[in-house]
Formats: C-alpha cells, structure tokens, sequence
C-alpha cells in the first residue's frame, strides 16, 4: 500500500471513530442546554427487535388538529403548556411559535381534520429487564421527560411509570 | 479499449506466441500450468476468504446483539469507549494482517470488513442510546458515506460491497420511511438501482478496477432482476396503479434514480468495453422504459387488487425477465464469467417456478401443486445443471 492510501485509510478511521463520538457530543450539549417538559405518554406495542427491545411510546399530542390544514411530511409546532406538572398541546402550527415553550414535528397522516404527528421521540430502548418491567406495566401510563432545543426538536432524558 | 480477462487473452495468445517462435510450445505448456495452478489456489483462498467474511458478520451481528441485550448494565463511558475500541482494533488489526505484514490477508480482508459493519454498529447504538428515531433512514447514508471512501483508499471488495449494500439500504428504508401507499415504489428504486450499478461497473471495467466493478456488478444484476421479477406480478402492477399521489420529495428522488440509471447506460454504451456492451445497455435500457411506462401509462386492471386481469405488463415483464436471464447467460459465456453464467441460470429457474406456481395455485389441488412444483424444480435442476456445466466446460476450453 502507498504512503498515500496508508495516510488516507487512518484519516477515514479516525472520522470513523469520531462520528459516534460526535454523535454523542451532539447529544449531550443539546441534553444539557434544552429545556425540560414532561409529556404523558402510553407504551404502544413493546416490541423485542434485532437492535434490542424498544417501546413504542404514544403521546397526548400524537393526534392534534393542524391550524390551515396540514400536509404529509410537513413540518409541524405544537405550542405546549403546563398543567400539574405535565406539558400538553392542543394545536399545531405550519409556522414556528415565538416566545412559548413548543415541540417540533412531522405530519405521517392526515385523517379528516386532525393530523398523526410524529417528534421524533416515539421510541425508547431499553434493555431487556427493563423492557419486561414495561411490558407487565403496558396500558399504564408514562410519564417522559423530554428535552426540547430552540427549534422544539425533542430528545427522551427519561422515562417514569405514573403511581 | 476492450478489457478482457486475463487467461482468456492468455490463452487466445499463447499458440500464436508458439507459432511465431516466442516461446517453445514447452514453455507455453509451462505458462499454462502456472497459471492453471494460481487459478486452482485462488479458487482455495476464495474458500478461505468466504469463511473469514462469514465470521466477520456472524461477529460484527454478535457485538450488535450484545450491546443490544446489556445496554442498561454498561456505563454510558464504558460502552463508547468498548465500541470505539473495537471499531479502531478490527481496522487496525486488519490492515496490519492484510496490508503491512501480509501474513494473513483473508484474515485481514475480513477484519477490515468487520470494521465497516462496526462503524454501522456504533452509529445505530449511539443512535439507541439517545433514543433517537427522527428519520433513521440517514444513518444508512451516514455508514456508507464512512465505508465507501474506505473502501476506495484500501481497494477492498468485501469494503465496497458493504458500501453499496448501505446505500441500497438507504434507499429503501428512505422509501419505506414514507407512509401511505408508496412501499410499491421501493421495487422500482431496487431495479433503478440494480440498472446503475450494473452499467457504471459494466461501463468502467479496467480503469475502475475489480474491487469495485465485480461488486457493483453483481449487486447491480440481482437487484435489477429482483426488481423486474416483482413487476412480474400482476397484483403488484394493480396495486402501483391505484397509488396516492406521490409527495414532491419522491418524485424529485425517482427522477434522479431513473437518470442516474440513464446516465450509466449511456456511458455503457458509449465506452463499450467489451463486445457484448451494447446489448447489455439495450436490455438494461429496456429496465427503466418499461417500468417508467408501467407507472405512467398503467394498464386497466379490470378488478380490484386480487383480480387484476391486465394482461399487456406482466406479459412485457415476464418478457424482459427472460431476455435479463439468458442475456446473462450469453454475456457471461462470452465474456468468460461463470458467476454471470450461474445468476443467469438461477434467475430463469425462479422465473419459471415462480409462472408454475402462479398458473396452477388456483387450478389444482395444493398437494398436487406441490407435487408437481417439487418434480418441476428437480427436472430444472438436472436439465439446468447439464447445460451450465456444458457452458461452463467450454468456457474453461476455449
């Protein structure tokens, strides 16, 4: 192999390397930095997968009506607002809310005057004892803790079966 | 220029060598048997380098599984820490055994290979670790956008077979993404992309280099196929022709996908690097023409999905199956390329079972289809395997 190729093979392993650090990095500062709301939640469907055991999570803003009608694949806002601890919309926007705590998502579907919205924080892994404990729980409902960025879009921080 | 396999030039050459007295016809005797032998202990190593890939999955799938199963009992540090570890360890050993020892470089090769499935692993990990799920389709994008440039740098195969199989998955996890009645379309990208491949690896022979053009040939082969099989189905055509809309997203992407495969037909066609160029790019163009047709001008089902009676599509289809399986058979014959000769023979035994099963379902009873099935495949086999190891013996003759 030339000094070339040599050079360029450690140069792609080292970004290699660097892209799930990265991916972490991401991650955490947007963990850190976001701002926290809890969601209620049920587990849809516990589902023991080839990448691990994951839950499916439905959520209270999983089905809203869209303000001017909604498309599929649109992007989405649903203002939220708190109620005993727990954060709910009621609407989605086609166009970003200003000064309000709102999360950000995607229309799969639209049926009649309501739309499916996706946030990207439908699902969450675990492993297998802890899928077994949701399991048993499943039809319970879930809190989950999300993080929000400036733009609403979410990240799970955590998840937490309601007494 | 054309290209031409080695032996088969050697071959070709070595009686006119004798002839013009370049070489006595002992030592052409002795050149032939030279490499008689490096092509028997190639076909060994290939032996060799097919487990060692094999192990390289099996124990790329075990990690996966692993981490998959214990997630919650490894801490956050440890767990980068073991998959970085591990991803930098199989490249390294890899390179060590296959480029700067050389000592064992199936071994190496396969390493290497691990590598790549590793750098998926620890994206989709990473991915799990977060929970993240918003559009998982780029993480395929994302693994073949870090394999593909290795593969280029190392010239490896087994790198660059991952790498297209990454970007194919992209694509149809890009397509099956997409809700609503759209999962039809991921055939269609299948057979475009099959088309690419098979065209650019075709068109680009000798300059690009086996490493990449064996792969993007036989990948590009049975994609294309499988593609083109399922359009064989008049269900399928039924469903494709009752579809929603489809968003601009998609339309923008199989656009790109047909001129992509449009493209690489011309520069096929163009280059002609063999003899048979041309009517690979006339029955590869046949691919995109008539599928783009079938979605454009769909043919009047006459029923709903389950009693399609279109007739016209599934007749061309079946058509352009058989013209793809011979044609390989054909090329592969003439060009010297048994696996272009098998895939060949493979594809016309599943296009046949396939019009039995699909006449007779609904005629006989279910033992008597199955019956008649099994005799079916046994009578292809023989008569099949005949055949190949005739062509395959004349190949090796001439």
């Amino acid at each position: 192999v030339s000094r070339r190729r040599r050079n360029a093979f450690l140069l792609l392993v080292a970004l290699q390397a660097l892209v799930p650090l990265g991916m972490i990095a991401v991650n955490e500062v947007a963990l850190a930095r976001g701002t926290e709301v809890r969601l209620r939640t049920v587990p849809v469907d516990p589902i023991d997968l080839f990448r691990g055991r994951y839950v499916t999570l439905r959520y209270e803003i999983s089905s809203l009506p869209v303000e001017g009608g909604g498309e599929r694949g649109e992007t989405v806002w649903v203002p939220l607002s708190e109620r005993g601890g727990v954060w709910t919309g009621t609407v989605a926007r086609t166009s970003r809310p200003d000064g309000r705590t709102f999360i950000r998502g995607r229309v799969r579907a639209v049926t009649g005057d309501r739309a499916e919205i996706e946030y990207g924080i439908e699902t969450y892994y675990a492993d297998e004892a802890e899928a077994q404990r949701l399991e048993r729980e499943a039809g319970r409902r879930l809190h989950v803790d999300v993080v929000l960025d400036t733009d609403g879009g979410g990240r799970i921080a955590g998840i937490e079966l309601v007494r | 220029m054309r290209y031409e396999p080695f032996g088969r030039n050697l071959e070709r050459e070595l009686p006119t060598w004798v002839e013009e007295g370049l070489v006595s016809a002992e030592q052409a005797s002795a050149i032939r048997d030279r490499y008689a032998e490096s092509a028997r202990e190639s076909r060994r190593g290939a032996i060799v380098q097919a487990l060692a890939l094999v192990g390289a999955v099996a124990a790329g799938l075990g990690v996966i599984l692993f981490f998959a199963a214990n997630w919650d009992a490894i801490p956050r540090p440890a767990r980068v820490a073991l998959l970085v570890g591990a991803l930098l360890g199989a490249y390294g050993g890899g390179y060590v055994l296959r480029f700067a020892r050389r000592t064992r470089p199936a071994v190496g090769t396969a390493l290497l290979f691990l590598g790549g499935i590793l750098f998926g692993a620890t994206i989709f990990l990473v991915g799990q670790m977060y929970h993240v799920q918003a559009h998982d389709p780029l993480a395929f994008l994302l693994w073949t956008a870090g394999v593909a440039p290795t593969a280029v740098a190392l010239q490896s195969r087994a790198l660059t077979t991952l790498s297209l199989l990454t970007f194919g998955g992209w694509l149809v996890y890009e397509l099956a993404d997409r809700a609503g009645a759209t999962e039809g379309y991921v055939v269609v990208a299948l057979a475009l992309y099959g088309v690419a491949l098979y065209a650019s690896g075709t068109g680009a022979l000798g300059p690009l280099g086996t490493f990449a053009a064996a792969p993007m040939r036989q990948l590009g082969y049975v994609a294309c196929c499988a593609g083109v099989f399922v359009f064989t189905f008049r269900d399928f055509l039924a469903e494709l022709a009752v579809r929603e809309p489809l968003d601009a997203t998609l339309e923008v992407g199989l656009v790109a996908g047909t001129a992509a495969a449009a493209a690489a037909i011309a520069f096929l066609a163009a280059r002609r690097p063999r003899r048979t160029a041309l009517f690979e790019a006339a029955a590869l163009a046949a691919v995109p023409l008539l599928v783009g047709l079938a979605i454009l001008v769909p043919e009047s089902t006459g029923g709903g999905l389950g009693e399609s009676r279109a007739v016209l599509y599934p007749v061309l289809f079946n058509l352009l199956l058989i013209v793809l399986a011979l044609g390989a058979v054909v090329v592969g014959y003439v060009n010297d390329e048994v696996l272009l000769v098998n895939a060949g023979v493979v594809v016309v035994a599943v296009e046949i079972f396939a019009r039995y099963v699909d006449f007779f379902w609904g005629l006989l009873p279910r033992s008597l289809v199955f019956i008649g099935g099994g005799l079916l495949l046994l009578l292809l086999a023989f008569g099949l395997e005949r055949q190949r190891s005739r062509l395959v013996g004349r190949m090796a003759a001439t």
